[in-house]
């Protein structure tokens, strides 16, 4: 099966630069059944495994297929209501591990924060066993307003691995949402979020993680809509790509007229670490509103190395100083997950891909 | 309350829009077929490697689609336009021997001004042809050339033949098949090792006839060590049919040699201005784009530089201003493809009542660019919430020895800025003024005296009322 015009970009540019849309090719067996998903931390939020959709206002049409495609083929579906005025103080995790027995996941995952709930909820992905798998999943989380909401992804499968992910976020005013996405496995990646900050007020946007090494390609499709008067947002992407890592990144500020005294951000971090990686970028920043303050900003070379070789002539080998430096640059959104135990994991699968240390 | 805004005028086109009336000495009937093709050919007197090339071209052209991209050109109907129009003027180097309404055009543009008092040569171009050529005596002996491309084909064919639509083939798009196929007019300047040209070239495109397109090529070949600014400049009158814009520039920049190529674009907004220009740069040489984009209803404009040669430069410095019913989608394209290279954008644009400006922008770095750096800066001033700015960068990097970085702001004037300026003992008015230069001064300090002066006589900004 061949899934085309994923991940297409807003506003298209030059065909040549090839980062217009994305395509995947999977032979992998949909439909069969999947035998997972632990749930931990769930405290009194309220769990449906059949619903109806909900409505998502806005959806981009990209994001709106891959969801079709998502109910059609889904084996693992969950709605999580979080109760009104309900704070978690423990993340909600959901993990999935894809082996032998169960190589396909397709799941379908809402979230609904009602008014002045707070929550984490995380959802985890893993690999075991030989192999190739396929993750296709869609989450949508909707925060009412004066909610606190967000939507933690941890993508760690293998190098064999397809992995199709979207995510659509609903702010509603005065609410808070946002993603944290770490894409730190997978062979093929096509991973795409639309955050909508639909109310006055909202806050929200995106935090992303993402590894390349030899031979693995990554899609990436990130979208901040502010809609709502004085709403906020970011979207933070760190990056580091090894061997012949191919990753593509658009991300998107969206100023929708009417969103007078929005602000916005974004910015994204590329360590290059060999000189075969193929790099491709395309922050977009569009505007259709006087009053507003949007900026975006992209770096890309290699570890700096004056620090390097500071680092060096205090004793760490050459070695050493490129993974300081490396995991210094993910600092910042590592530090934001929610547990200890997640951010080990997430600085473990760092060092196996990037430094190769198993 | 309401929140108050920055008024801010119309550009004024009264110079212009003056209209000479349209009495060709001889036109294409309108549409594109093969017919008109040979047609155009057999009137330019033409060797046979030209016509075999429009003809290739054509073919392209009819295969080719539209772009997918950018603003839609649905408006354009090729059969509708005149690809060709011969002016009653034969080609001269004393304006006294123009017809009496095509020299009253220029010297309202004040293009004989100009030449007399700060430029080299100058040559323009009257709708399809070029009917003013000329340049000093001491550029001649210094053995650069500056010729239209007609007479270049006749006196130095063999160096136009192999340079012609090499950078700009017209399987590139569309609109240069378009280009390659029924193309007239424009300059060809040769400048030989070492000269410097001290003051600089110009070309002025006008397009007076209804309903025509302009296809003019300019090619210009700098060789090793030589320094050359060429200024180009278009308009033309307002008219309810659409007129069509597809220029061809292409730019040859040889070892250690420095090109600035200027445009100030002024074109009428019944305007499709779908220009293409291409520079190769070789080793250690520059290539300086200054645009001004005021004009047109839409432009499609993204002057490139090949940076072939190790340590090549390239500079685009860009603004632009939209207004009611322009849709402005203007950039830079850069390939690094040599070690040591560098490239800068900035790019500033203004967007009020209604109108779209979109700054396109790649930056390639191929995997032999090792040490190469790139910086792209876009700034976009919004003055209504009618209008849009879009940024759309593109960054295509392939090794990991290189500094690349981008930036975007977007926004209005600030309060602060306005707030401070007056607490310094500016009027409100001087404030907001004073910023709106400063915001386009990185392009007119760039330009020399008298253009400068009419890049800001075409901003033509006059601020009232406050901000809100």
């Amino acid at each position: 099966m061949k899934l085309r015009n994923l991940n297409r970009i807003q506003i298209p540019t030059w065909r040549w630069l090839g980062m217009n849309e994305a395509a995947l090719e999977t032979d992998m067996p949909l439909g069969t059944p999947y035998r997972g998903g632990a749930l931990s931390g769930a405290g009194s939020v309220e769990l449906r495994h059949d619903f109806a959709p909900a409505e998502i206002p806005n959806l981009p049409a990209d994001l709106g297929r891959l969801r079709d495609f998502v109910q059609e083929h889904q084996n693992y579906s969950l709605h999580l209501t979080i109760p009104e005025d309900v704070q978690c103080e423990q993340p909600l995790i959901l993990d999935f591990l894809l082996d032998e027995a169960s190589s396909v996941l397709v799941d379908n995952i809402e979230v609904h924060a009602l008014a002045g709930s707070r929550a984490d909820v995380v959802l985890r992905y893993r690999s075991a066993g030989k192999g190739a798998r396929f993750h296709g999943g869609f989450a949508s989380l909707r925060a009412e307003m004066g909610a606190q909401v967000r939507l933690i992804k941890i993508q760690m499968l293998d190098e064999e691995d397809i992995h199709l992910d979207g995510t659509a976020i609903t702010v509603e005013a005065g609410g808070e949402g946002s993603a944290l996405c770490c894409e730190l496995g997978g062979g093929q990646v096509v991973s795409g979020c639309n955050v909508l900050l639909a109310g006055k007020e909202s806050r929200g946007g995106l935090d992303t993680l993402y590894l390349g090494s030899e031979g693995r390609t990554q899609d990436f499709n990130y979208r901040l809509e502010l809609r709502g008067p004085a709403s906020q947002g970011e979207i933070v992407s760190r990056g580091a790509l090894s061997g012949s890592a191919k990753k593509t990144l658009k991300s998107t500020l969206d100023f929708i007229r009417g969103a007078s005294g929005a602000k916005g951000r974004e910015e994204e971090t590329v360590l290059a670490l060999s000189d075969r990686v193929v790099n491709l970028s395309t922050p977009l920043l569009l505007c259709g509103e006087d009053n507003v303050e949007g900026a975006h900003a992209t770096s890309s070379g290699k570890p700096d190395p004056a620090k390097l070789y500071y680092l060096m002539s205090r004793g760490f080998t050459q070695r050493e100083a490129k993974r300081l430096l490396v995991e210094a640059s993910f600092t910042s959104i590592i530090n934001k997950l929610p547990t200890p135990d997640l951010r080990d994991a997430v600085r473990q699968k760092i060092r196996e891909v990037v430094h190769g240390e198993h | 309350m309401e929140r108050q805004k920055t008024q801010v005028e119309e550009i004024g086109r009264e110079l212009y829009d003056i209209r000479d009336e349209n009495r060709p000495d001889y036109q294409v009937a309108p549409g594109l077929t093969e017919e008109i093709v040979r047609e155009i050919s057999a009137g330019q007197n033409e060797p046979e490697w030209m016509l075999k090339l429009r003809l290739k071209s054509f073919k392209i052209f009819k295969k080719l689609d539209m772009p997918a991209w950018g603003p839609s050109l649905h408006e354009l109907d090729m059969d509708q336009i005149v690809t060709y129009v011969r002016p009653k003027a034969d080609m001269t180097d004393d304006w006294r021997k123009l017809p009496d309404d095509i020299r009253n055009t220029f010297d309202r543009l004040g293009i004989p001004k100009a030449e007399q008092e700060s430029l080299s040569g100058v040559g323009a171009q009257y709708d399809s042809e070029v009917v003013y050529h000329n340049m000093k005596e001491q550029m001649r002996e210094q053995g650069v050339i500056y010729a239209d491309m007609q007479t270049a084909l006749r006196e130095h064919g063999d160096l136009v033949k192999a340079h012609f639509m090499k950078l700009l083939p017209p399987s590139d798009h569309k609109f240069m098949a378009l280009h390659g196929a029924v193309w007239t007019g424009g300059s060809f300047v040769y400048v030989p090792a070492g000269v410097n040209v001290e003051l600089p070239l110009q070309s002025y495109f006008r397009l007076n006839a209804p309903g025509a397109g302009q296809f003019e090529h300019t090619l210009i070949i700098c060789e090793k060590g030589s320094k050359l600014h060429f200024i180009e400049g278009c308009s033309a009158p307002q008219y309810n049919v659409l007129n069509l814009h597809a220029g061809g520039v292409e730019l040859y920049i040889r070892e250690g040699a420095t090109l600035r190529y200027s445009t100030i674009e002024n074109w009428s907004k019944n305007m499709l201005n779908l220009n293409s220009k291409r520079a190769l740069v070789e080793k250690d040489g520059a290539i300086e784009w200054i645009s001004g984009t005021f004009g047109s209803h839409i432009t499609m404009l993204y002057p490139s530089s090949i940076l072939k040669g190790e340590g090549a430069r390239s500079e685009y410095i860009g603004v632009s201003f939209a207004g009611k019913n322009q849709f402005l989608d203007t950039g830079c394209k850069v390939i690094h493809a040599a070690p040591n290279t560098s490239s800068t954008m900035s790019s500033k644009s203004i967007s009020k009542a209604g109108g779209n400006t979109t700054t396109r922008t790649s930056v390639t770095v191929q995997p032999q660019a090792k040490n190469s750096k790139s910086s792209v800066l876009c700034e976009a001033l919004m003055l209504d919430n009618l209008s849009r700015s879009d940024t759309i960068p593109g960054m295509d990097i392939r090794t990991d020895e290189v500094d690349i970085g981008h930036e975007a702001k977007i926004g209005r004037i600030s309060e602060g800025s306005i707030y401070y300026l007056m607490s310094r003992g500016l009027s409100e008015e001087e404030a907001k003024a004073m910023i709106v230069r400063g915001f386009v001064e990185p392009v007119t300090k760039e330009l020399p005296l008298e253009y400068a002066v009419e890049m800001n006589r075409l901003v033509g900004l006059e601020l009232e009322g406050a901000i809100g």
